[in-house]
This record gives C-alpha cells, sequence and structure tokens, in this order.
C-alpha cells in the first residue's frame, strides 16, 4: 500500500509489467490537495 | 495554492474572459481552491491533484491472504478506512510475507523531504479532526491530536520501506514485487 497524489501514480497505473492496482479514500477521509495555481503578475 | 487567498489580489490579475472560459471547464472543487479568491478567478490550476490510497489488488483479492490475514486479525482484509488499521495491515504484510531471501514492507514512506514529511504528517493530523487554527484563529496545532497523528505516523514508519529520497520518484520506481 502506499498514499500518494494521484498525479503521480498515472505512469505507474499504466505500466502493463504490474498486477492491477486498487486505490481507494486515504484513512480518516480528509487527503491534501496538491498542485499549484498559475497567475498573471500585476507588474507584467 | 494553499497560499492564494492571502496574495491574488496583490500579486495576480484577475483572469481575462478568455483564461476565465479555460479554467471553467474544471470541476468547482478545484476552482475553489485553485482559481477563485472572494469570488474572482484569479489563476489557472496546474496539475491539481489529490492524495488517494493505492494497493495490490491481486493480493488483497487473494483467498489464501485475505484467510490469513482473517487467522490473526478477525477481521476481513479491506482497504483500511483509519490509519490503526493501515498500520496493521501494512505489519501483517511486513512480518507475514517477508522470506529468508526478500525482506518485504507492507508500505513505503519517503522521508528525504520536510515537505514530504509535512504531507504524511498532516494527513494524519487532519484525519484526527486537526486544524491549524485555534483559539482566537491563532496559527498552531491541538497538541493530542498532533501527538496521535506522530504516533500513527512513526508506528507507520516501522513497518514500511524507509526510502530516503528527496521526492516521490524513488517510491514509484520501485518493483512489483515490492508493492504490496
Amino acid at each position: 500500500m502506499i498514499i500518494v497524489y494521484m498525479n503521480l501514480f498515472s505512469g505507474i497505473n499504466q505500466n502493463t509489467d504490474f498486477p492491477s492496482f486498487g486505490y481507494s479514500e486515504v484513512p480518516g477521509g480528509k487527503p491534501l490537495l496538491g498542485g499549484g495555481s498559475l497567475g498573471i503578475s500585476k507588474l507584467t | 495554492m494553499a497560499s492564494l487567498p492571502w496574495f491574488a489580489e496583490n500579486a495576480f490579475k484577475p483572469l481575462n474572459d478568455h483564461l476565465k472560459e479555460l479554467v471553467f471547464n474544471y470541476p468547482q472543487l478545484i476552482l475553489d481552491h485553485f482559481s477563485i479568491v472572494k469570488g474572482t478567478p484569479f489563476a489557472v490550476p496546474l496539475d491539481p491533484s489529490i492524495q488517494m490510497l493505492f494497493y495490490r489488488k491481486d493480493i488483497f483479492q487473494d483467498s489464501m491472504v485475505k484467510r490469513m490475514f482473517y487467522e490473526k486479525h478477525k477481521q476481513e482484509l479491506k482497504p483500511p478506512v483509519i490509519f490503526e488499521e493501515y498500520n496493521r495491515i501494512a505489519q501483517f504484510f511486513s512480518e507475514d510475507f517477508s522470506t529468508a531471501n526478500m525482506e518485504l514492507q507492507g508500505t513505503c514512506v519517503t522521508t528525504g523531504n520536510t515537505e514530504i514529511i509535512a504531507s504524511e504528517f498532516l494527513l494524519r493530523y487532519y484525519a484526527e479532526s486537526g486544524s491549524l487554527f485555534q483559539s482566537n484563529n491563532k496559527i498552531g496545532l491541538d497538541k493530542d491530536k498532533a501527538l496521535k497523528a506522530f504516533k500513527t505516523y512513526f508506528d507507520s514508519l516501522n513497518q514500511a520501506l524507509n526510502l530516503s529520497a528527496n521526492w516521490w520518484d524513488a517510491l514509484l520506481n520501485l518493483s512489483k514485487e515490492m508493492w504490496l
């Protein structure tokens, strides 16, 4: 079992050398969000 | 992303109509966290993601493994919903599936980066209904909940393959035999 951000896992999940993976909500049911936000500076 | 509400209005231009059209294809939950501040879209979500639990479905569905787990814990083997279960299942795989030739761990943890360690801790802290804001809106941890979160984190480290890498790549490059 591992707990990881789902975008990082997408590569291995498509690797046909691996057996099938299951997935579920994290224990506790309160996952952290990952990623970022891309904005345009007021100074540009 | 987490700090977007604090600086978006001062640092960013509101999105123009073309970019608004782009971001409104995202679900509202994503927009609320990654784009919109006080009703105005200021940013485009970049690689938004969420923590999830992944496991070897073939092993969790193996009738012999399920029987062994039941004999040991008198519980059905299924994806854990609390961290005590998570640690129990990890311990089961680590202790009962290792052989003289190969030591296996029921889970893996990356410990070479404080950002990742914080991510693991906060996941467990929030699972205890912890908040980063205490009375009078002061930033801090609830001591009792933080101690419980640390305990489940340290317990998991004892069952886990500890990777000293500074990002998750090492974990994702493990062989399939390590994925229990």
